[in-house]
C-alpha cells in the first residue's frame, strides 16, 4: 500500500472512521471499563453527603458539548436522587443548558419527585461572573422566579436556601468557565466542589484537585461510563466505549502509519 | 402525525448535509451551515430575553422600581448602533467591566493564584517514596515553567537551561491534552453517528449516498470533458 496515496487524500481516513463509528452501535464488542481513582473519589465524596443535603448540578454546556457531558448529568442526577437530596438546577454560563437541564431530568425521569420540595429549576441567568457571584451572595436577589415563572417565595425548598453557604455541595457539569466558578464560588464561600468537565479541559483542572479546591472530576464521556458502573445505571457513556477505543487504536495507528510514510519519504529525498 | 419521526428525518438530514463537507464543500453544506447559525442565534435570544424577564421586568411591574436603573443602562448599550450617540454606549460597558474587573480581582487572587502557589509547596521527605518523587516532579515542573515564560531577561546560563526543561515539560502537558482532544472529538461523531443508525434518520442515508455518488460522477464528467 502507497501511503503518500494516504495522507494526500483524508477521505480514506474519514471512511475508516465512519466504519469504526458504526460498526459497534449496531455490533456492540463490550470492552471491560476498569473504573479510574479519579472518578470513583466523585462516588465516594458524595456517598459522605447526607440524606436531605443541598446540592446544585450546574448544567453549563451547549449543543457542542453534549455528546461528552450530558451522560456526565444524567448518571449525577441519578446518583442525587438515589441519596434523597435536595436539587437545585441552574446555569449561570451556557444560555443552551435549560434545554438540556430538562433533558436530563427527563432522560433520569422526575416523576417520584414533587417540584418546589425535592428539586427546583431556576434556568439560566447571563452575566457568567457577575450572576455567579450574585447567586452565591443571594440567590433570591438573583433568581425571584424559577424558570417556570413561579415566584420563589412559593417553593418550599428554597426557604432554606439563600445562599452558597446553605450548600452542601455544587456538581459543575460545564463545557468551559470552570475557573470563574471556582473563583467566584467555590474559593470565597468553601462550597464542596464536583467538577463535570470534557476530556480536553481536564488536565487544566486537575490542579484544583491537587489544592483541595475540588472534590474531583468526571473526565468526558469515559469518566460517566465508569460513573454508571459505578451507580449500576448503564448508559448512553457505556455504549460509547467501544467507540472510544477503537478509534483511539486507528489513530494510534495513523500515527506510526504516517511517521513511517514520513521516514520513507525522507530516506528517497 | 407523528412529529417525532418528522423530527429525527429533518435531523438526520441536517446532520447529513454538514457532513457533506467531509467529501467537499457544496451549497447544501453552506445550507446547513446557516440553518445551525441562525438557530443558535435564535435560542440566544429567546433565553436571554426570557432572564431579562425574570430578572428585571416582573420584579419591577411588582414594585420592585429600583431595578429601573440597571434595566435603563443596559438599554444604552443599543447607542452602539447610532453614528451620532455611539459614545453613550460607553457608560454601561464601563460599569460591565468595572463590576467584572472588581470581582475577578478577588476571586482570582486567591482562588487562581494564591491557592495554587500554596499547592505547590509540597513535602519531598514523606515515608512514600512514590509520593516523593511525585511531590519532586511538581516542584521542578512549576519552576521550570514558571522560568520559561521570563522574557524580561536573556534567556542565559541557568535561566537558558530551566527554561528548556519548562519547554519539555509543557510539551508532554500539551501532548496529553492533546490525547485528550481526540476523545472530545470522537465524543460528538459517535453521537451523530448513533443517531443516524438508531432512528427513523436512517432512512436519509441511502439518499444522501445516492447523492453523492452522483454529484462525483458529474465531477468526472465535467473533469473529462474539460481534459
Amino acid at each position: 500500500m502507497d501511503l503518500r496515496k494516504v495522507s494526500k487524500d483524508p477521505r480514506i481516513i474519514y471512511l475508516i472512521t465512519f466504519i469504526l463509528l458504526g460498526v459497534p452501535v449496531l455490533y456492540p464488542i463490550g470492552i471491560p471499563i476498569p473504573i479510574s481513582d479519579i472518578t470513583r473519589d466523585v462516588y465516594n465524596f458524595i456517598e459522605t453527603l447526607p440524606e436531605g443535603s443541598v446540592v446544585v448540578i450546574g448544567i453549563d454546556y451547549g449543543a457542542v458539548s453534549v455528546p461528552e457531558l450530558q451522560p456526565q448529568s444524567e448518571a449525577l442526577l441519578e446518583h442525587a436522587l438515589m441519596k434523597n437530596f435536595k436539587i437545585l438546577f441552574i446555569s449561570l454560563w451556557n444560555f443552551e443548558a435549560p434545554i438540556y437541564i430538562e433533558r436530563t431530568m427527563k432522560a433520569v425521569g422526575m416523576d417520584d419527585y414533587e417540584y418546589g420540595i425535592d428539586y427546583v429549576n431556576l434556568g439560566y441567568f447571563p452575566g457568567e461572573g457577575r450572576a455567579m457571584s450574585s447567586f452565591a451572595e443571594d440567590i433570591h436577589q438573583l433568581a425571584k422566579y424559577d424558570y417556570y415563572g413561579t415566584p420563589i417565595e412559593q417553593l418550599q425548598m428554597m426557604n432554606d436556601i439563600t445562599s452558597a453557604h446553605d450548600l452542601n455541595a455544587y456538581l459543575s457539569i460545564a463545557g468551559s468557565g470552570h475557573g470563574q466558578f471556582i473563583n467566584m464560588i467555590q474559593t470565597p464561600y468553601n462550597v464542596p466542589w464536583i467538577f463535570g468537565s470534557e476530556a480536553v479541559a481536564a488536565t487544566g483542572l486537575i490542579p484544583y484537585i491537587a489544592s483541595g479546591q475540588a472534590e474531583g472530576i468526571i473526565i468526558g464521556p469515559r469518566g460517566a461510563a465508569e460513573y454508571e458502573a459505578i451507580i449500576g445505571a448503564i448508559g448512553s457513556a457505556t455504549a460509547q466505549m467501544d467507540v472510544q477505543s477503537l478509534v483511539h487504536l486507528m489513530i494510534i495507528i495513523a500515527v506510526i502509519l504516517g511517521n513511517i510514510s514520513y521516514l520513507m519519504n525522507k530516506g528517497e529525498n | 402525525m407523528n412529529y417525532e419521526i418528522i423530527g429525527n428525518l429533518l435531523a438526520g438530514i441536517l446532520i447529513l448535509m454538514v457532513y457533506s463537507y467531509l467529501y467537499k464543500e457544496t451549497p447544501v453544506f453552506r445550507l446547513g451551515e446557516h440553518i445551525f447559525i441562525g438557530l443558535t442565534i435564535a435560542v440566544s435570544l429567546v433565553m436571554v430575553l426570557d432572564a431579562i424577564k425574570k430578572i428585571a421586568i416582573l420584579p419591577i411591574l411588582n414594585g420592585d422600581l429600583l431595578l429601573i436603573i440597571p434595566l435603563g443602562l443596559g438599554c444604552l448599550v443599543f447607542f452602539a448602533f447610532s453614528k451620532e450617540y455611539y459614545y453613550i454606549y460607553r457608560v454601561p460597558l464601563a460599569i460591565i467591566i468595572g463590576v467584572g474587573t472588581g470581582l475577578s480581582i478577588v476571586g482570582q487572587t486567591h482562588g487562581s493564584l494564591i491557592t495554587q502557589v500554596i499547592a505547590t509547596i509540597l513535602p519531598i521527605t514523606t515515608p512514600d517514596i512514590a509520593t516523593n518523587l511525585n511531590n519532586i516532579l511538581i516542584l521542578i515542573g512549576t519552576i521550570t515553567v514558571a522560568s520559561y515564560f521570563i522574557f524580561t531577561v536573556k534567556q542565559s546560563g541557568p535561566l537558558k537551561y530551566s527554561a528548556r526543561l519548562g519547554r519539555y515539560m509543557l510539551m508532554v502537558a500539551f501532548g496529553s491534552s492533546f490525547g485528550a482532544t481526540v476523545m472530545t472529538r470522537v465524543a460528538p461523531a459517535f453521537s451523530q453517528v448513533s443517531f443516524l443508525l438508531t432512528t427513523e434518520a436512517i432512512y436519509t442515508i441511502p439518499i444522501v449516498i445516492a447523492a453523492l455518488a452522483i454529484t462525483s460522477y458529474m465531477d468526472r464528467t465535467k473533469k473529462s470533458a474539460k481534459l
